[in-house]
């Protein structure tokens, strides 16, 4: 079995919250997630990103997130306003933020644990699949 | 024709003209002196020469006189009178008659009857009296008081003598006068004879006549000879009829004067006139005019005696050409004549020298003229000498420092147009330079603006070569899903290429004017800058009004949009404006399209209101600025496009306001 195979099924049971704007990034990305997750919910930004952390946290027959991968540039709540909200709630989450390249944007160490610019290069999300596998 | 010329010329006619004048006004004063002059000198001559004659004629007279005078004579007049004062009237005519018959019939002198009165004392003594002066005197003879004839010289043709025209003037009915018996030319003694007939008087009576035949002809030619001699012109002396009774080389009374003569010499006048071609004197002699007494004439013409005088007076008439008495005055003429051209002729040569001397200064002038025309412009004129000539000299060198100063002001004036021409051009280069410079200097901005662009397409890419090594990976490859994977990433690098060109074609010169709508050239900068705006969450309101095409270099003016609406976004970024929005308008009016650009982020402070197009004027919201972009975009506007770019501040912010012809010239 190859190695890729093992992470799979190491992360699978993960419950990952996508959120971006660009429908494009969204269709692809989300493919590609759901490929390693079983789990994807996939938002269009923050505040609904924020909204549906909210709702899954509330709901006790619902499972908690425990991956956010999420855009920082968005329209109506851009992604480090919702991880910040998130965080308040809880710190028991893997947060994940996809940059512009452009380094405009402050590292919010505090808030993210790895930061993958786009466009997102295959090693990378590997790389990030192989960290959430160690988390527990 | 040369001045110099003109000047001898002028001088040269005014000499002949003077010398003309001189020699005719002197010509004329001479003529009339010397004619004047000569007719007095002659009239003086002519009363001389009639005053000789009668001091002849006077001569004649006074030594028949002095004969008269003799007491001989006397005492034999009174014997034979006294023979016949006893008889009677007839007795006296008779016995006169008888004598007179036998005188006639005498043939010689050898006569008995004649010899008595040829020898008598009486006739002796005349005899006598007439060898003294022999050739002048012919016969001399004496009647008694009844006319008859006592004692004579030669035979003569009769006896009684009382009958004849000159004994009865010289009788004069007894009162007795002297008489001149102007015979004429007499054969006999071929010589010119007058009879001085003069009565004899004893208590003052009548005692007898005596006649004396005096041959003149020596004495008149004496006259005429002393003359001829003496002075010029031709002397002659003349009846008043017009005979003339001497002159040189000819033969007595075979001439007559000029009719014209005749009615002055009637005058008994001393004058003179001019005749023809001569001068005529004429004067009287006073003897012959039948005054003091004393007559003379005759009134008969014989065969002896030619042409008598026909109580005509003697007068004195010289006659001189008037060329001769021109002659010494026509040779003075001919020398100032003389004179005259050779000064003409050596002022003829002082005018040339003067006429140069005069035109050498001007001649002077007008070569330096010539070779300032030539474009010898540094020549001057000599101005030496305080003449007419070097005042214009002064002035024309005046004239040629103004005009050198003019020369040197539009060589000058030329050169600066040059200059500036030069600077235009330079300007021009520097513009365009300035143009495709300030394109790279956006080119950082530009480099973000495909970076945006290209941010999305990159990450499907991205994605879809993701998912086909995932696939690959997981083993959950199949063919259709490769095959979408592939076509979308395949369609996004087609996105991307695109991106490409747009940029391409923005970078591009544009040489030639397009026809293009500027809904297109707004669209085609959206292309470009929309996904950056789109990322910093501006919103884009257009309002394309009109869709007219115009006719322009597309490429500067989506610079020109481009740029302005990349500061629209930089202010509004900077600012962090809520709702950021960028308005674009078009509309056309009149041949000209208006494309309004306008932002709602507060606009222009009023301070830099006035410098935003200035070069290398950058605002602090511009941080990748390089001042430049504002100033390019006027540039191109206004220089390159014939437009006019403004901004003005609108109630939410910026306003640039850009008006373009529909054609650019």
């Amino acid at each position: 079995m190859s190695d890729t195979l093992n992470l799979r099924e190491k992360i699978k049971g993960y419950k990952v919250l996508f959120v971006d704007d660009e429908e494009e990034i969204r269709k692809g990305t989300g493919l590609f997630l759901s490929k390693f997750f079983d789990d994807v919910i996939i938002c269009t930004n923050g505040e609904e990103g924020l909204e549906t952390f909210k709702n899954t946290q509330e709901d006790p027959n619902n499972k908690n997130f425990e991956v956010i991968i999420t855009d920082i540039k968005m329209p109506k709540m851009d992604g480090i306003s919702m991880v910040r909200e998130i965080k308040d709630i809880t710190k028991d989450i893997f947060v994940v933020f996809i940059t512009a390249s452009r380094g405009s944007e402050k590292f919010q160490d505090d808030l993210s644990d790895i930061y993958i610019k786009k466009p997102l290069a295959y090693d990378d999300i590997i790389l990030i699949m192989k960290q959430i596998s160690e988390l527990k | 024709m040369k001045l110099k010329y003109k000047i001898s010329l002028i001088m040269t006619l005014a000499g002949i003209f003077l010398l003309t004048t001189v020699s005719y006004l002197y010509s004329n004063y001479s003529y009339n002196n010397v004619i004047s002059s000569e007719k007095t000198k002659l009239s003086e001559k002519a009363i001389d020469s009639a005053y000789l004659i009668e001091l002849e004629l006077g001569k004649k007279l006074s030594i028949v006189k002095t004969i008269g005078t003799s007491p001989l004579l006397q005492n034999t007049l009174t014997k034979s009178n006294s023979k016949y004062e006893a008889l009677n009237k007839t007795q006296q005519k008779d016995k006169i008659e008888q004598l007179n018959n036998r005188w006639i019939q005498a043939k010689n002198a050898e006569d008995p009857f004649i010899k008595p009165y040829l020898n008598n004392p009486l006739a002796l003594y005349l005899k006598s009296q007439q060898k003294i002066l022999p050739g002048v005197y012919g016969e001399i003879f004496i009647t008694n008081t009844y006319g008859v004839m006592i004692a004579t010289t030669g035979k003569l043709s009769t006896l009684a003598h009382s009958h004849k025209y000159w004994w009865k003037e010289a009788f004069n009915n007894g009162k007795g006068k002297t008489f001149f018996d102007d015979r004429g030319f007499d054969k006999s003694v071929k010589g010119y004879v007058i009879g001085v007939t003069i009565p004899i008087k004893k208590d003052n009576k009548i005692i007898g006549i005596l006649k004396a035949n005096v041959n003149i002809a020596e004495s008149l030619s004496n006259v005429i000879k002393h003359y001829s001699e003496l002075n010029h012109g031709d002397l002659k002396i003349v009846r008043t009829k017009g005979l003339v009774v001497l002159e040189s080389h000819k033969p007595p009374l075979s001439t007559k004067v000029d009719k014209k003569l005749l009615r002055p010499l009637e005058s008994m006048k001393v004058d003179s006139i001019l005749l023809d071609n001569d001068i005529v004197a004429y004067a009287p002699v006073l003897l012959t005019s039948n005054s003091n007494g004393i007559c003379f004439g005759s009134k008969h013409s014989k065969e002896d005696h030619i042409k008598g005088n026909q109580d005509e007076a003697w007068h004195i008439v010289i006659r001189y050409s008037k060329d001769e008495a021109m002659a010494s005055c026509k040779e003075l003429n001919r020398i100032i004549i003389y004179v005259g051209v050779i000064v003409t002729l050596l002022l003829l040569f002082i005018s040339l020298l003067i006429g140069m001397w005069i035109s050498s200064p001007i001649n002077k002038l007008s070569k330096i003229a010539y070779r300032i025309g030539e474009g010898e412009h540094n020549l001057k004129a000599d101005e030496n000498g305080n003449d007419e000539i070097s005042m214009l000299s002064k002035s024309f060198n005046t004239m040629l420092t103004e005009l050198n100063n003019s020369t040197i002001s539009i060589d000058k004036l030329k050169k600066e147009v040059e200059r500036r021409k030069e600077v235009e051009r330079n300007l021009k280069a520097q513009e365009n330079i300035l143009i495709s410079q300030s394109r790279q200097a956006a080119m950082g901005e530009i480099i973000s603006m495909i970076a945006h662009q290209w941010r999305q397409p990159l990450s499907v890419i991205a994605m879809g070569a993701n998912n086909i090594m995932a696939d690959i990976e997981l083993d959950m490859i199949d063919n259709t899903t490769l095959q979408n994977n592939a076509k979308e990433i395949l369609n996004y690098t087609k996105e991307l290429s695109k991106t490409i060109d747009d940029f391409k074609n923005f970078f591009k010169q544009t040489e030639e004017t397009e026809i293009v709508s500027p809904k297109d050239i707004i669209n085609e900068a959206f292309d470009i800058i929309g996904k950056t705006l789109e990322d910093s969450n501006i919103d884009i309101i257009t309002h394309f009004h009109s869709d007219k095409k115009i006719k322009i270099y597309s490429s500067e003016l989506k610079q020109v949009i481009v740029n302005i609406i990349n500061n629209a976004k930089e202010a509004l970024i900077c600012k962090d404006i809520k709702n950021k929005k960028i308005e674009v308008s078009i509309k056309d009016n009149n041949n000209n399209i208006y494309i309004d650009i306008c932002d709602n982020a507060g606009g222009v402070p009023s301070d830099i209101m006035d410098k935003i197009f200035n070069p290398y004027f950058s605002t602090k919201y511009e941080k990748s600025g390089t001042g430049l972009g504002l100033y390019m975009s006027k540039t191109i506007i206004e220089k390159h496009l014939n437009g006019i770019i403004e901004v003005e501040n609108s109630k939410y912010g910026a306003c640039f306001k850009i008006k373009l012809p529909c054609e650019v010239r």
